[in-house]
């Protein structure tokens, strides 16, 4: 028996010396990280930091740090535009010539002076590499140099929502003497020829308050503070993404000081963070739709067809339920698919449910009795919203007035393709902004031909019209006449049942200051600081 | 003898590559879905043109059978193709991730047999005592709790709630990685002479380590107490004690050898069992690895990447196999006839 105890104190003692070891490898020391900002984020969407080929959240973020564009739109009030390289700017009276005032003295990182010539650089290289954001180059006719810091942009029609797109991180400057050393080219060709794309994923060529200077995928992103920027210093010298993927050991991060933003907070994690010395709470409407697409067409929609169809499903939904049950109170309810916060979108023109108005409606049409429907939806979660209980609650809803779903569950790449080619007859969908102007929205929904519109096989002359009106119309007051009236023939011909804008929540170090929440590019990175 | 043994097992390990290659192109292949949709913007597959340039860059406009040869034919120099994800060779890819998930998984091997063997061990010595019933416990309860859960828990407990775990990550917030020579980071790290950075990796490898390692700790140690038990009643082990030997030389002398036969085989074939358990494990500690990797690749269906990982992962099964079969032999010499 002695002996067995002889072996059982080996093992214990050999468990004692690991646990020993462990304990050796001490915490870290601690080292001032007060000039260092760093946010707990998943990166994993990244594709490439190539400003003019990337059109994904994160790359965003960070190009929108070293690149400056011409112009900028900033909350709180994202329908005025304001000037960032450009100082001032004249529209010709046909709505075709933009002439751009450069600010003087700007250098990008390289220590290159900016001038006329990279802007029209960048615009040509945008709209040759025929690549994800090539389609905010296509009303631009012509680029002209004027003199060094004076350029003059020629559209094929007038655009009233170009100079809203122009502050999008694709459209921001690249010094081109950098790219080009890199195998960057403008020419029409650039699709095939151009090669400077791998050098911009680890680097940035650009003259905003930061560069970047190290990319790993799925782990760090590392910016370090522009010496050569033309704006004020930015307080913190170097910026650091993590990719953190969990929102719960994002939160905890920032409550150890591990970090200083966690960007991805659900709505559960949101509910378990109580603002204190350590950690904030911090919410935004985000311009982010997801909203129900209903097939217009005779031989996909079937009962869809008919306009009273569309409109009894549409007061059918419960959406004091979704905002305030599946939401937890985190979203507003959209009036068409514009979101709140855009040029003629008014909160109050939402519709409201009506079950007995929506029985009525499906009398008229000639089904009193409901009818059977397919609910598509993809099985990956949408825009802060979790779809398998939105979809059960729809078809809660629906049956509430006689409509019988069934549930169509399907994985993103199946569901999307065939929803892309208009073979579904109803789908659970989202749509993340393109720039801050209400055309690109109205253009993808409403007008005949439109990315979506097309799905759902939706044509209205009247409201084609209406779209190109707005499009069309230089006067900011006279345009929101005309987006309040498509937002109501919208409402009227339901193509689409607008259903949730949700806002975005995050947690912050409470001691982080100047932090404005952005719907296209989450955080203006230049303006924070301890 | 052995030479004609290991030429037989090298080629029965190549045909099995093959056939996972031949088997995990077809099922990528055969998934109903289109891969551009979730690698294309709304805006770029508008532009049929840029749909178009798209598919002619990846062969996806040839005939399935016509891409499976090229790929073949791409495999055999090396290449395994560009990811759509990524867009970079997924060679490239792969030396990047796969070291993390190497380190990670060494490191729960390790986590397994240090504990895994002496609580076997213990266990099997000690049998049908407290003992045995406690690791019995601590090894069903391993096995059987997945490890997603585990690893958030074992978060929050030690870097949350206590305070003695580093957070996520490969290394502290403040730190970059080291410049990749290795690519195993504690490596790297000590290439680079940098004691900071390796204390740091090294304090981040710890807890997913001991998450991982306790999901085949249970193996581990059920398979030594079951061997051990075996062998302590082999007549040569009474024989042993009959000619007086303490027990610590029965057991450790004479029982343990034998016994740590089929603790080899079982470790060499989790091994595999590690690389899989690595997926979750690095999702929930953001650890850079090949199983993060492969979630981006399945969820896309970045057919390039899917395939590379599934090869990967395939030679690596294979190569432990082979070790494995290799030590057998070399242990048992009995089995090189077989």
């Amino acid at each position: 028996m002695r002996d067995t105890r002889y072996v059982t104190r080996r093992v214990a003692a050999g468990a004692l010396a690991l646990a020993a070891l462990l304990a050796v490898v001490g915490p870290a020391q601690a080292q001032s990280r007060q000039e260092t900002l760093i946010l707990a984020s998943s990166i994993a969407d990244y594709i490439t930091n190539d400003p003019s080929r990337t059109f994904e959240f994160t790359s965003q973020i960070i190009d929108r740090a070293a690149y400056d564009t011409l112009v900028t739109v900033e909350p709180p009030d994202i329908s005025v535009v304001k000037p960032r390289l450009a100082t001032s700017w004249e529209i010709s009276k046909d709505g075709k010539t933009y002439t751009f005032k450069l600010r003087p003295g700007v250098k990008f990182s390289s220590g290159n002076p900016l001038t006329a010539q990279d802007v029209r650089f960048s615009m040509r290289r945008l709209k040759h590499l025929k690549d994800q954001p090539s389609f905010f180059m296509d009303p631009v006719k012509d680029v002209e140099v004027v003199n060094d810091t004076t350029v003059r942009i020629i559209l094929t029609d007038p655009d009233a929502s170009f100079l809203a797109a122009l502050s999008c991180v694709p459209c921001g400057i690249i010094d081109s003497k950098t790219v080009i050393a890199h195998g960057g080219t403008d020419a029409e060709d650039g699709k095939e020829k151009d090669k400077a794309t791998e050098w911009l994923n680890q680097n940035s060529a650009g003259s905003g308050p930061y560069k970047l200077v190290s990319f790993v995928r799925d782990v760090e992103a590392v910016l370090e503070r522009n010496p050569s920027h033309w704006g004020p210093k930015p307080y913190f010298a170097k910026i650091i993404f993590k990719h953190v993927a969990n929102a719960t050991t994002q939160k905890e991060m920032v409550e150890r000081g591990d970090a200083d933003v966690a960007r991805d907070i659900d709505a559960d994690t949101a509910a378990t963070i109580k603002d204190g010395p350590k950690i904030k709470l911090v919410s935004g409407l985000s311009l982010n739709l997801v909203y129900l697409g209903l097939n217009n067409s005779a031989e996909v929609g079937k009962e869809l067809a008919d306009k009273r169809v569309r409109q009894a499903i549409a007061y059918a939904i419960d959406y004091e339920g979704l905002m305030k049950g599946l939401m937890r109170g985190a979203a507003e309810q959209p009036p068409a698919n514009i979101p709140l916060g855009i040029l003629g979108v008014d909160k109050s023109m939402a519709r409201k449910r009506d079950v007995a108005k929506a029985k009525q409606l499906l009398t008229e049409a000639g089904h009193p009795n409901g009818f059977a429907v397919k609910l598509n939806y993809w099985t990956r979660p949408l825009q802060g919203v979790s779809n398998e209980p939105l979809a059960a609650k729809v078809q809660a809803d629906l049956a509430a007035v006689g409509i019988k779903a069934t549930l169509e569950p399907k994985e993103f790449s199946v569901v999307v393709p065939e929803y892309r080619a208009g073979k579904v007859q109803m789908i659970i969908a989202e749509w993340t902004p393109d720039y801050l102007d209400p055309h690109p929205w109205a253009d993808a929904f409403y007008k005949k031909g439109g990315p979506a519109t097309k799905r759902v096989f939706y044509d209205n002359p009247k409201m084609n019209d209406l779209i190109a009106n707005g499009v069309r119309e230089t006067d900011p007051k006279k345009r929101a006449e005309i987006y309040r009236e498509i937002v109501k023939l919208a409402n009227e011909d339901v193509p689409w049942v607008p259903m949730i804008q949700a806002k975005v929540s995050y947690a912050l170090n409470p001691g982080l200051k100047g932090f404005v929440y952005h719907p296209v590019w989450f955080v203006t990175l230049g303006n924070l600081s301890r | 003898m052995l030479l004609s043994y290991l030429a037989r097992r090298l080629g029965l390990a190549l045909i099995a590559l093959f056939g996972v290659v031949v088997v995990a192109f077809l099922v990528a292949h055969m998934v109903p879905a289109d891969p551009l949709a979730a690698v294309l913007s709304e805006h770029a597959t508008k532009d049929p043109a840029i749909r178009e340039a798209y598919m002619k860059r990846w062969g996806l406009d040839r005939p399935v059978p016509e891409q499976f040869v090229r790929y073949l034919a791409n495999v055999l120099r090396g290449d395994l193709g560009e990811s759509f994800t990524t867009r970079r060779p997924v060679v490239q890819d792969l030396r990047q991730f796969l070291p993390g998930t190497v380190e990670l998984a060494m490191a729960a091997l390790v986590v397994s047999v240090v504990f895994g063997v002496p609580l076997g061990i213990w266990a099997a010595v000690r049998h049908n005592s407290w003992v045995d019933h406690l690791t019995r416990v601590l090894s069903l309860v391993g096995a059987a709790s997945p490890i997603f859960w585990t690893g958030l828990i074992a978060l929050h407990i030690f870097y949350y709630r206590l305070e003695w775990a580093p957070g996520p990550g490969r290394l502290d917030t403040h730190l970059q990685m080291p410049v990749a020579v290795t690519g195993f980071t504690l490596v790297d790290s000590l290439i680079a002479g940098d004691g900071e950075r390796f204390a740091s990796a090294l304090r981040h490898t710890i807890l997913p380590a001991l998450v991982l390692g306790w999901f085949i700790m249970g193996i581990v140690s059920r398979t030594m107490r079951a061997a051990l038990l075996e062998v302590l009643a082999a007549d040569y082990v009474r024989t042993a004690r009959a000619k007086g030997l303490g027990e610590a030389v029965v057991v450790g002398g004479h029982a343990l050898r034998n016994a740590l036969i089929p603790v080899v085989t079982v470790t060499g074939l989790n091994f595999a069992s590690l690389l899989s358990g690595a997926v979750l494990t690095e999702t929930v500690f953001a650890w850079p690895g090949i199983g993060r990797y492969a979630v981006t690749a399945a969820v896309r269906l970045d057919y390039p990447a899917i395939l590379g990982v599934t090869m990967i992962t395939a030679i690596v099964y294979l190569a432990v196999n082979f070790l494995v079969d290799v030590l057998y032999g070399v242990l048992d010499p009995r089995i090189r006839v077989a």
